[in-house]
Parts: structure tokens; C-alpha cells; sequence
């Protein structure tokens, strides 16, 4: 996945820019680059909102159809990604109220395909318990944004303008979810550390 | 596992923190999926492209309005001097109208008078046409 972090390169900017000039001229093939660059943190911030791979994958599509219909009101000196993220949050929340009763389920754990592992010991298996009991009791708005901080790589700027939050505000709900997993998840501190 | 709490800035990524959280945390797309649902949006841009890129009227009225202000310019300025030139020549006409009428009665009635006609043909030659006995 291309890393989110940070507002991006100014010829990062160049190039996404120059790819939507082609694409509103007609070309749009051009949009194939925008898609493969964005896809993966696009999915990212879709599945952290709606907790499920189908979802997420729809959001993801109709964020890009989206995008390239509001393509003439992006700011072409701006970086792309922030922009687009913005679009993947907002209709987020809007797909999510309409399937409400998925976001009352808890959230839902995926191993990694090659850690599907049947003789994973219960040790590990309490652990993975925990961290997900840990999380679920954390306010939404630190979840996330713990999540997107530490596990997707999004800055606090790019959350921050996700989320519609000052960046300040952004590290502070991260101060204080990290503070709060801390505490939940110090006892497996020593184990996690054995690896 | 500690942050310094500063806002101004990003905290440094905490590694045991993401270990612990990518435990249970749902892994990138595949590369099997990632190529699906890439292909299933770029079909959907390819469906929605032309209507979608296609300018809207606002604009396509904006790139013509230097144009078309042009040339409403010119043709306000045709068509007065069209109107202009129409009215002068319609009161030149209504002068020598009646005279024309009139002249032409009086030639209609007398149809075979050259001396009539040479008059109003304006003819100022001294030279006339040999008298016949009637």
C-alpha cells in the first residue's frame, strides 16, 4: 500500500494533479493510476468505519465514482489523497446509518491468511480476546483514530482532515486511546515482547 | 510505549502498540482482490466517465461567452445600421414618390409622345426630331 502519511511530495501532488487534468479531458484510463495509488488506504478507512470486507469494497467503489464526478471542484494544488479519504469517511458514515444494525455487532476479527494457524495456543488466543475487548471499549472516535494512526499510517493532518477535526484534536483522541489500550493491554506486555 | 503528549506534532509510531492492534486487525487486501476490485471501479469509470467528465452547461456557456458577447456586439451594430440605412432610404423614397407617380401616369397616357419623353428623361439635347404634319 502507497503510506498516507504525511500531506505527500509536491510531485506526488504533480503527478495525481496532472492525471486528473487528462482525466477531465476525457481520458479516463488516466483515473487507473488514481486508483491503484489511493485503493488500499481508500479500504483501510472504509473497513474501519463499517467492520466488514463487503462493505468496505462497495464504500471503496462508490468513493471513486464519487471522486471522479466532483473531480472539477478538487483543488489541483492540493494533495489527492486527503481529498479523496474526505469522500471515503463522509459517505462512510452516510452508508453506515443505513445499516445500522451491522454497526451494533462487535467488531469483527480477521487473521491473516497464513496465521490461520488451528494450533495457535490460548495464550495468544486471550491476547487477540483482549485486544479486541480493549478496543471495543475505547470511544469511537479514539478507536479509529488509533487505528488509523498506528495500524494504516494516516497522519494526524490526513485524519484531522478526514474526520473534520483540528490536527491538535486528532493527537490528543490518540493520546488517549493509546493511553487507555495501554493500560488495558499491560498485562501482555511481557508475553508480547517473547513474541 | 510512552508519547511525549505534545499536539503540535505527530507522536512517533509505537511499535509494541501496533504489534498488539495487528494482531486483530484485518489484513491489506490480497493481491486477488485488490485486482478485482480494481477492475470492477475502473469498469464503473468506464460506464460513467463520458457523462460524468462530460462538461456541464454553465461551463460550455462560460468557454463560448467571450464569443458570443462578440458577437451580439456585432450584430447590435449590424442591425442598427441596417435599420439606420433602411429609415434613410425609406424617407428618400417617400420624397420622390409621389413625383414618380405622377410622371408615370403621365407617360402611361401618353405612350407614343417623344417629346414627352424626352423631357422626363431629362434629355436637355436642342436637337429635335423632324416636325410631321399630323
Amino acid at each position: 500500500m502507497s503510506s498516507p502519511r504525511g500531506a505527500g511530495p509536491r510531485d506526488d501532488i504533480a503527478a495525481d494533479a496532472a492525471l486528473v487534468e487528462r482525466v477531465l479531458g476525457g481520458d479516463a484510463e488516466a483515473f487507473a493510476p488514481l486508483v491503484r495509488r489511493y485503493l488500499q488506504p481508500a479500504y483501510n478507512v472504509a473497513y474501519r468505519l463499517l467492520s466488514n470486507r463487503q462493505d468496505a469494497e462497495d464504500l471503496v467503489q462508490e468513493a471513486f465514482l464519487t471522486a471522479l464526478a466532483n473531480l472539477r471542484s478538487f483543488d489541483r494544488s492540493r494533495p489527492f489523497g486527503p481529498w479523496f479519504y474526505r469522500i471515503v469517511w463522509t459517505r462512510g458514515l452516510n452508508l453506515r446509518k443505513s445499516l445500522a444494525r451491522r454497526a451494533a455487532e462487535p467488531l469483527e476479527a480477521e487473521r491473516h491468511p497464513g496465521a490461520a494457524d488451528p494450533s495457535a495456543d490460548a495464550e495468544r488466543s486471550d491476547l487477540a480476546e483482549t485486544v479486541l475487548g480493549a478496543l471495543a471499549e475505547l470511544p469511537e472516535r479514539q478507536r479509529l483514530i488509533v487505528q488509523l494512526f498506528d495500524l494504516d499510517g494516516f497522519s494526524g493532518a490526513e485524519i484531522g482532515e478526514m474526520l473534520g477535526l483540528n490536527p491538535g484534536t486528532v493527537r490528543w483522541y490518540l493520546h488517549q486511546g493509546r493511553r487507555a489500550l495501554r493500560e488495558r493491554l499491560a498485562p501482555f506486555q511481557e508475553a508480547l515482547d517473547e513474541g | 510505549m510512552r508519547d511525549d503528549g505534545a499536539w503540535d506534532r505527530d507522536p512517533v509510531p509505537d511499535p509494541v502498540l501496533q504489534r498488539l492492534l495487528g494482531r486483530v486487525s484485518v489484513p491489506p487486501l490480497g493481491e486477488t482482490d485488490r485486482s478485482r476490485l480494481e477492475g470492477a471501479i475502473m469498469s464503473a469509470v468506464g460506464r460513467e466517465a463520458a457523462r460524468i467528465t462530460a462538461p456541464a452547461w454553465w461551463e460550455i456557456a462560460a468557454r463560448w461567452a467571450p464569443a458570443a458577447a462578440a458577437a451580439g456586439v456585432a450584430a447590435v451594430l449590424l442591425s442598427g445600421l441596417v435599420l439606420f440605412g433602411s429609415r434613410f432610404q425609406a424617407s428618400a423614397a417617400g420624397e420622390a414618390a409621389p413625383e414618380t407617380a405622377a410622371v408615370a401616369q403621365v407617360i402611361d397616357r401618353y405612350p407614343g409622345d417623344a417629346v414627352l419623353a424626352s423631357l422626363i428623361s431629362g434629355d436637355d439635347s436642342d436637337a429635335l426630331s423632324p416636325w410631321r404634319e399630323p
